[in-house]
């Protein structure tokens, strides 16, 4: 191929892809090899497409960029018909993950809760009893990495951190794919409804032992975490005060909740378990409610007296969940924290505001939760905001996988694959492998402490050089995925520059990736890829465009 | 390497904060050699460790309610490890009850949050790291100030702080000098095709420097811990003197910081933490169980480090080293009808190292009468945490800006 001073591929982003940031305003000239670099600290904002597909998905892919330019006329029209697209995620196609899964045949996903409590829980052989779990933490890689339901995806991941259940232990392995799955069906739902199941579910009933709670003296780990975790937050604990004591809001509601309001919640719940070999439910597994174990008294929980008494099964707790998922509380911090995820570690107040006015004001509706999703994707906070976070871990190994056709075989006991798992657990983001209840970390101060840091850098140079066994060929062969007549270094770089990152980089980071792949020589000679230290050069230079900053923010 | 890690704002504060020393002008260290720095390990037990089955009554006035209390978790008398004061240690702590025996270990009794009443695991665990107790909004945690406020600190120092586990902990936060460190032995970037390996190292920095983004500064932070640790680390290491770490993820980590101490890179600070100790069910008493056996591997984890590191030489490694343990809260006095215990108050602190004036129990203990107790159900705080530590940066690390570290 010919000898050519300037690459092939031409950096002009057009037009869509340069839109004007908060600060700096107008173009960007970083873009085109910056004399007048940003403020210090301040990444420039991308395009809109890279927003989405970063913050709303697991990464580009080749060929996403293409979609979403055919979606509309102007980026705002794209992203309107992307939202629509991606909601109602039950009409979109999904052959690739399709074809993947079946290929893996995972046996445990579809089952319903009883049968992995029967075929599963009740094995006599631990790796059977596991097995459910395995195929989650395998499935949820493949999910990010093929799946083109990306926003449900996003939103279930963040209500597995909401709702965190730690999923490696007896009675949590075999059930987690329905306890995923309830994730999945809710994402976009009615919080209340959404409370009601999680409350019921074996899985939580287990992790904070609410299943083994009874009256007159009942276990407060569930009861605390469901006020300060999954409703109200920690925002809205006023510490060990006197209930009568607390101000009104104005409205009837009182300002936060304290110590009694736990304890009088855990007598509202006493009685809530799963039915096994003693119960009269039968060994299902199912949810079980144990009237004999359930304090019948009075309760004051929140201000509100509970007066249900006996023969009210569940009474007490429904009345709970309703006291709590209609506190303005819940709102508000449930709006921080799906603003947290989807904008910035530290999202605009104004944002949160409207955030949690969409949800209160949707209290009874079941797309309560789409339409607050709906609201902070379509809020200019969202489209002006870039490089507040980091991607996580588990986000950068899926969205490696998705840039590179990365070719491993995903069944549960595929060579290499427990490798890379262990991998996954030493950056600190393995898969469901959180023990306490407040889930993974949603900020980029943790994730960007060196530990994490290093040990995905790791993960990622991994990647680059494993070999499949049978075909003798490495995994992430990118000689086979860099189309025919792109091999000088300059080209190379520009090439995996452009399938990794797909937007536009600045100049001396370009510059930095073609001397790698250069290594001394000219840079517009080509060079034989079929030559296998030219090839561990290719595959290293895809490593190091994996660990560079511009593929570490979202 | 090495590397220049970064200058220090040297602490210049002359006031001695009203809260150190006042209380434990007993808890003495002797003079350390000046070119001898001392180390502060921090040991955070994540959960609420049951502080009250820890060391319990055992022969005074308070026995009676433990046992009433208690009736299924109580550790018996005749199991408990005789401390003084009619108070017992738990079994499987016996290489604690040795190091206290021998003067090394201090107890101190009913530590925590004095100034603020909190039963969330993770509101407490922010008030304690970051040293604000009742606030949330500062930016640093406490050990970082205390870096880097700390007398004498040469700027050249290699690796002052380390934070042993998988995150970096809230008490190290906005220190841009801590490692934090999960399994030493692969921190390193040394994976991918083996003839490009440096290439990619010095492009990878390269890329870094290109930028002044959070991203890039932290990243560039980590390659450089990253260095500093693989240049360090090799060929494996062997602990001195027989000591037997337990083979665990404590076990490491207490190795991890007795190899970092030896290599004299100049560290001062370490946390570790270490968890499981939320125990609501099942949590056992005397001889079995989880909480069991959790003390059975903090107690054999702090002696294999001590034992590790007072080898020869006089002062030697354990004379600089000083081990403080804590929780975020005690548990309740009263057990659960699930075997276990829920949030508590008040809780024990330890504090371990050849110059502690150990073998003694320190603090006020409140008593376990229910008009003694906190809200009628928890040990009482007599002692607010920030004493016990700020006696440590004052009297070990000669570290006077108190109000610095712990302001308010």
């Amino acid at each position: 191929m010919s000898v050519t001073a300037t690459p092939k591929r031409a950096i002009d982003p057009g037009p869509d892809n340069v839109r004007p940031g908060p600060r700096p305003s107008g173009p960007v000239p970083f873009l085109h090899g910056g004399t007048n670099p940003p403020p210090r600290g301040t990444p420039p904002l991308p395009d809109l497409y890279t927003i989405v597909v970063n913050r709303l998905g697991y990464g580009p892919r080749p060929g996403l960029r293409a979609e979403w330019q055919a979606l509309g006329p102007n980026d705002d029209a794209r992203l309107q018909a992307w939202l629509n697209q991606q909601l109602a995620h039950g009409s979109i196609a999904d052959p690739e993950y399709d074809a993947v899964v079946s290929a893996a045949g995972y046996e445990t996903l579809t089952k319903t809760r009883q049968q992995l409590w029967q075929q599963y829980r009740r094995h006599a052989d631990w790796q059977v009893r596991r097995l459910p779990i395995w195929e989650c933490e395998v499935e949820a890689i493949v999910r990010a990495a093929y799946s083109r339901k990306q926003l449900l995806h996003v939103m279930t991941e963040f209500w597995l951190d909401h709702f965190s259940v730690y999923g490696w232990e007896s009675n949590t392995e075999s059930m987690f794919p329905d306890w995923v799955r309830l994730m999945r069906t809710h994402c976009f739902g009615n919080f209340r409804d959404f409370l009601g199941e999680v409350a019921r579910h074996t899985a939580m009933l287990y992790y904070l032992d609410q299943y083994t709670s009874s009256a007159p003296f009942p276990n407060e780990n569930y009861a605390r975490e469901l006020f300060e975790l999954h409703t109200m937050g920690s925002e809205n604990y006023l510490g060990v005060l006197d209930p009568l004591s607390v101000p009104d809001d104005g409205f009837g509601n009182p300002i936060g909740y304290v110590d009694n309001d736990v304890y009088e919640g855990a007598r509202c719940l006493a009685g809530f378990t799963f039915s096994d070999s003693i119960d009269e439910g039968g060994d299902t597994g199912l949810f079980y409610y144990r009237d004999d174990w359930h304090d019948i008294g009075t309760k004051l929980v929140l201000g509100d007296i509970l007066n249900n008494g006996a023969n009210a099964p569940e009474a007490d707790a429904n009345d709970l969940f309703d006291l709590l998922a209609n506190h303005p509380g819940t709102g508000r911090h449930l709006a921080r924290k799906l603003c947290t995820r989807l904008v910035s570690d530290d999202p605009p107040q104004s944002l949160v505001d409207a955030a949690a006015a969409e949800w209160n004001a949707h209290i009874a509706s079941n797309d309560q939760i789409e339409r607050v999703v709906r609201l902070i994707v379509l809020s200019n906070e969202f489209k002006t905001t870039w490089g507040e976070k980091v991607k996580r871990p588990y986000q950068l190994l899926a969205g490696a996988v998705r840039a590179t056709s990365y070719q491993q075989d995903w069944a549960v006991d595929a060579e290499d694959l427990s490798s890379l798992l262990s991998r996954l657990d030493q950056t600190s983001h393995g898969m469901f492998n959180w023990r306490a209840p407040n889930g993974y970390p949603d900020a980029r101060i943790k994730w960007e402490s060196t530990s994490p840091r290093i040990m995905t850098w790791r993960l990622m140079l991994w990647l680059t050089d494993t070999t499949d066994d049978v075909s003798g060929l490495k995994r992430l062969n990118a000689a086979a995925q860099t189309p025919p007549g792109i091999d000088t270094p300059t080209e190379l770089a520009d090439y995996w520059l452009d399938r990794i990152l797909d937007r536009p980089v600045p100049a001396e980071d370009r510059q930095e990736v073609i001397d790698f792949m250069a290594a001394g020589f000219n840079p517009d000679l080509s060079l034989d890829l079929s030559d296998e230290d030219n090839h561990d050069r290719l595959r290293m230079m895809v490593g190091l465009i994996l660990n560079m900053p511009e593929n570490l923010m979202r | 390497m090495p590397v220049n890690r970064r200058d220090f704002v040297c602490g210049c504060s002359a006031a001695i904060a009203a809260l150190a020393g006042a209380r434990f002008n007993s808890l003495v260290f002797g003079q350390p050699n000046p070119g001898d720095h001392p180390i502060l390990v921090n040991v955070f037990l994540r959960g609420g460790m049951d502080g009250l089955n820890f060391m319990m009554p055992t022969t005074n006035g308070d026995r009676g309610f433990y046992e009433a209390a208690r009736s299924s978790l109580q550790v018996p008398v005749g199991e408990a490890l005789a401390l003084p004061g009619g108070f017992g240690l738990h079994p499987s702590a016996d290489g604690l009850h040795g190091l206290f025996q021998d003067g090394r270990l201090a107890l101190v009794h009913a530590c925590g949050l004095q100034t603020v009443q909190t039963r969330s695991h993770f509101d407490a665990m922010e008030y304690i790291e970051l040293g604000t107790p009742g606030a949330q909004s500062i930016s640093t945690g406490w050990l970082t100030r205390h870096l880097n406020t700390t007398p004498g600190l040469p700027p050249q120092v290699v690796l002052p702080s380390v934070a042993i586990g998988s995150l970096e902990p809230t008490s190290l936060q906005g220190s841009s000098i801590t490692a934090n460190i999960g399994d030493i032995d692969d921190f390193n970037l040394d994976q991918g095709p083996w003839d490009w390996r440096s290439a990619h190292r010095t492009s990878l920095r390269r890329l870094l420097g290109n930028g002044s983004t959070q991203t890039h500064v932290r990243a560039l932070d980590a390659l450089d811990s990253a260095d500093i640790i693989e240049l360090s680390v090799s060929g494996g290491y062997t602990p001195a003197n027989g000591a037997q770490y337990p083979n665990n993820s404590l076990g490491d980590a207490m190795k991890s910081v007795a190899q970092l101490v030896k290599l004299d890179l100049g560290l001062r600070v370490a946390t570790i933490d270490f968890g499981g100790w939320d125990t609501h069910n099942g949590q056992g008493n005397g001889s079995g169980g989880q909480f069991s056996s959790l003390v059975g591997s903090l107690s054999d984890a702090m002696t294999a480090l001590y034992t590790d590191l007072d080898g020869p030489g006089n002062p030697n490694d354990a004379s600089r080293l000083t081990i403080v343990v804590q929780s975020e809260f005690g548990r309740r006095l009263f057990e659960n009808d699930d075997d276990g215990t829920d949030h508590g108050y008040g809780n024990l602190m330890m504090v371990l190292g050849k110059e502690v004036n150990g073998g003694q129990l320190y603090g006020t203990w409140p008593g376990l009468a229910s008009h003694q107790l906190f809200e009628g159900d928890d040990l009482m705080v007599t002692t607010d945490y920030r004493r016990v530590m700020s006696e440590i940066l004052v009297r070990r690390f000669g570290n006077s800006a108190i109000d610095t570290v712990f302001p308010g």
